[in-house]
């Protein structure tokens, strides 16, 4: 789909609740886990994802590599000004801050301050993602060993969005989760294999 | 966070620019919004139109609000790789030349002018050199002449000199004071600052190599397309842009009048 076609598409979001995009946000550890997410999405599956991982600083490539899985989409490293388009998962480089921009909705990316010892930072994408995408769109966070992500998810709750955590009893590291958890901001707390299913019933 | 409406940013916007001649409508708005937010809840303002009259009032604070909602944060040798393309096939390519042509357009806190110095003085074309470092601000530009900076941002300036394929250890070329470290000042021999907006879009030399790292990140397409045609005005033909990692120009309307000279590190040659 074209950008000009997702932009339409976009616009009936006021209309209706449906979910016109994900963002998930992990530590390095949640790379297994996001691979397992995105080779669980049928041929058809159109909603765009945004990923968020922390990784080792200064390593600038291989993510996208690692990520190399079944998804059927195509998995881009955004550059600055990239517009978002379906079919596609965008995961957030490295030593970049991932942003989005309302009136384009693209990507615009920032090279400020590390934010919770990250950059780049769950909660800054979060955020800004949510201020445009707002009830129309789902936020998971899984394992990961920081409480980068927290202040996101509440931020996508607060403009009534969905959230999800992993359930941390399944997690590598808890963290994460938990932080956002113990911010009254998920409405489900989920195994990932029910992450799965919550996604194919609810996402197109 | 204080948070703001549209019409109360948009304010401030129509007010600086009649006051100060400078467009903020021209920034990526994500970005902007952001570092305004934090900075109203830095210096704790309740409201935008507080912060606004605050500004038109006073010219310092003015410079001072710009200074805090740019974001100045660099390292040396950025982004290795890039470095070591410059190392060791786009600066030998040009040592035929009188002189060597170099402009870095938003040099912040002049890191990356300390690079550029080192790479120069191991390739032997240091005396070749003739180096323009602007930025926007004053302030950061005499920060950038004193070179001092953190001792803790040693490690990894360090570490990316070292991937770059640095020649000897970075600490040849600082000592150290306190917790901080002071480049070596005849690194900045062949360099002149000057303030210069790129915003302007005013064109004021040629040269061989233009470098604009993670500068136009932080401007909106209008501006990046304006500042794409200053840096072609300022170009020798076969001239070099190098822009940051993740930026593109793909998005400029005279693109195709440059060769990708290296894709993944955003080196574009002049045709």
């Amino acid at each position: 789909m074209s950008q000009k076609k997702f932009i339409n598409y976009y616009n009936t979001m006021k209309k209706d609740r449906d979910i016109k995009l994900i963002v998930i946000g992990g530590s390095a550890g949640s790379i297994p886990v996001v691979n397992q997410i995105l080779s669980s999405l049928p041929k058809e599956f159109k909603t765009p994802i945004v990923i968020c991982l922390h990784r080792m600083k200064n390593v600038a490539e291989g993510m996208k590599e690692v990520l190399e899985t079944n998804y059927y989409g195509t998995l881009i490293e955004p550059n600055d000004k990239e517009p978002i388009r379906e079919g596609c998962a965008y995961i957030a480089p490295s030593n970049y801050h991932l942003l989005v921009c309302k009136k384009e909705l693209s990507f615009c990316l920032s090279t400020e301050d590390l934010f919770n010892y990250s950059r780049p930072s769950i909660d800054l994408t979060f955020c800004s993602i949510s201020e445009t995408f707002k009830k129309n769109m789902l936020g998971i966070i899984i394992t990961g060993a920081n409480k980068d992500g927290a202040h996101g998810m509440s931020c996508i709750h607060k403009k009534g969005g969905l959230t999800i955590a992993q359930n941390p009893k399944e997690c590598t590291a808890p963290y994460m989760p938990k932080s956002a958890i113990e911010l009254n901001c998920i409405n489900h707390i989920l195994t990932i294999s029910e992450i799965i299913d919550f996604i194919l019933k609810n996402c197109k | 966070m204080t948070k703001f409406d549209t019409e109360s940013l948009e304010f401030l916007f129509n007010k600086v620019l009649l006051k100060y001649n400078t467009d903020l409508s021209l920034y990526a708005m994500a970005s902007l919004e952001r570092r305004i937010e934090r900075f109203l809840s830095l210096y704790h303002f309740d409201s935008l139109y507080h912060l606004t009259n605050k500004i038109i009032e006073d010219s310092k604070y003015f410079d001072f609000f710009i200074k805090e909602i740019t974001v100045n944060t660099t390292e040396m040798f950025r982004d290795p790789t890039c470095w070591k393309i410059l190392r060791e096939e786009l600066l030998p390519s040009l040592k035929e030349l009188p002189t060597i042509r170099i402009w870095h357009a938003g040099c912040s806190s002049g890191e990356e002018v300390f690079s550029m110095a080192i790479l120069l003085k191991e390739l032997g074309l240091f005396d070749k050199a003739k180096t323009i470092a602007s930025d926007l601000n004053k302030e950061v530009i005499e920060n950038a002449k004193e070179g001092i900076y953190s001792l803790k941002s040693t490690s990894i300036n360090e570490e990316n000199y070292m991937k770059s394929g640095g020649m000897y250890s970075l600490d040849k070329y600082y000592e150290i004071h306190n917790n901080t470290i002071k480049m070596n000042n005849s690194l900045l021999e062949n360099v002149k600052f000057m303030r210069h907006d790129l915003s302007t879009g005013i064109a004021f030399s040629k040269f061989d190599i233009i470098l604009c790292r993670n500068v136009m990140i932080y401007f909106n397409k209008t501006l990046q397309e304006n500042v794409f045609q200053l840096f072609q005005k300022s170009l020798f033909k076969n001239g070099y842009i190098i822009i940051g990692k993740k930026e593109s120009m793909a998005y400029y309307t005279n693109a195709r009048q440059f060769l990708e000279y290296n894709e993944s590190e955003k080196i574009y040659k002049l045709l």
